[in-house]
């Protein structure tokens, strides 16, 4: 086999590398990854099949780290949206959709916390942008919470703190017992 | 009447605001770290951390990096408004402190400051794609609120002023919980006072939580010294031991 010809054979860059994309909804809601099979997530002693009472769960576990995390606590309550982080990750810079702005992406659970736990999630939710979880919620996490390398850029972008980074990996705790 | 309705307001709204902010502190306080998260490039010393806050908390200093138009808008505000805000002591003490004095005349201008910032931040909620995206209505609301209060104090200061004698004799009144002195029946004044004290009502539960929250956060507050010293937190202990070799407890 002839040796790579670095100029001609590689895939030419496309376009500004600086320039952030225009906001796309859902441009990478299809991208995801395989579901574990229920026999591997049964070996680790989860459920191998989303169990009935998975929202009484999660919620529960929400409310269980934020006891024990002074990062989620306080990243919860802190974040004022200012946008510093939004065109920092690179899952974002190279898909456009808006739900892989950092941000964006913590939001997804923040919703739900806010719903649960906040004075204003729990009277004023449309307010304060809270959701109920709902199986499309999981859904959400499952696809944007996976799209994530967890480099911590936008952690770094943060003028309050790691505000977003610090949902990534909260995915192994919710997702694995829950799908 | 209108006296006796605002000053009961403002007790509430002053205890509302300490007992909330207090509670979320002490609950911050108290929430164990169970690993050391500091963002790189991490100070590797409490004093190195005391430096890392300070620029942060003074200058901004990761938002400068991260993006300049926030951080402008921003500082102008945050720094217009503790001004001002510095400058209302000359209407809670009886004889004005020497440095309110000072920045009086500078506090008057930072007024506009305040309101450039704001309104900078607040057209790029509007008009900024990506952060019209991620605004709710409460992030809206919350601008709305400051721009009233920024701007109708900057109307009493340009426009048309209201009795500041009495004024300052009815919070020097509440002070001291005397409730004789009435408040200038002036519209201005009155929605100033109420927009304050709504904004006081909602510190505790909403995003102004950052002023608190950026002491407690631990990926800015930790010192680097995940080698040289081992965490585990209490709830940690508890949990099924760890294979052979790994020490359970803090070692030095």
């Amino acid at each position: 086999m002839a040796p790579l010809d670095t100029k001609n054979d590689a895939p030419k860059f496309m376009g500004d590398p600086l320039k952030v994309p225009v906001i796309e909804c859902g441009a990478s809601l299809d991208t995801n990854t395989f579901k574990a099979y229920p026999e591997h997530n049964e070996a680790l002693g989860f459920p191998g099949e989303l169990i009935d009472n998975w929202q009484e769960v999660a919620i529960a576990k929400i409310g269980e780290l934020a006891k024990k995390n002074r990062a989620f606590q306080v990243y919860l309550d802190a974040c004022v949206k200012c946008g510093a982080c939004t065109d920092k990750c690179h899952y974002f810079l190279g898909t456009g959709d808006p739900k892989n702005m950092p941000v964006a992406r913590q939001d997804l659970l923040r919703s739900v916390y806010r719903r649960y736990y906040t004075f204003a999630g729990k009277y004023f939710p449309w307010l304060v942008g809270a959701r109920d979880l709902t199986k499309e919620v999981l859904d959400e996490w499952y696809t944007y919470y996976h799209q994530c390398s967890q480099c911590r850029r936008c952690s770094v972008a943060c003028p309050m703190a790691s505000i977003p980074q610090r949902f990534r990996w909260r995915r192994g705790k919710f997702l694995i017992p829950l799908a | 009447m209108i006296s006796t309705v605002y000053a009961v307001l403002f007790y509430l709204a002053t205890f509302l605001m300490v007992a909330g902010v207090g509670m979320k502190v002490f609950k911050y306080a108290t929430t164990p770290v169970p690993l050391n998260i500091v963002v790189s490039p991490a100070p590797r010393t409490k004093r190195g951390v005391f430096f890392r806050m300070f620029r942060e908390v003074i200058f901004f200093e990761s938002l400068f990096k991260s993006n300049k138009w926030i951080w402008l808008f921003g500082y102008l505000f945050h720094w217009g408004m503790l001004i001002v805000l510095l400058r209302h002591f000359r209407y809670f003490t009886l004889n004005t402190w020497w440095w309110v004095e000072i920045i009086s005349p500078i506090g008057k201008l930072m007024a506009f400051a305040m309101l450039a910032g704001l309104l900078g931040l607040w057209a790029r909620r509007i008009f900024q794609e990506r952060i019209r995206y991620i605004s709710n209505p409460s992030d809206h609301l919350m601008l709305a609120l400051l721009v009233g209060i920024a701007g109708s104090g900057t109307m009493m200061s340009y426009v048309t002023h209201t009795d500041v004698i009495n004024v300052k004799a009815y919070f020097l009144g509440l002070l001291r919980f005397d409730l004789s002195h009435t408040l200038p029946a002036d519209p201005i004044l009155l929605a100033h006072l109420g927009m304050v004290v709504i904004l006081m009502i909602i510190f505790p539960i909403s995003k102004l939580l950052h002023v608190p929250g950026v002491f407690f956060s631990p990926s800015r507050t930790m010192v680097d010294n995940a080698r040289e010293k081992r965490r585990v937190s209490k709830w940690a202990r508890n949990l099924p031991p760890l294979p052979e070799g790994i020490p359970a407890k803090e070692e030095g």
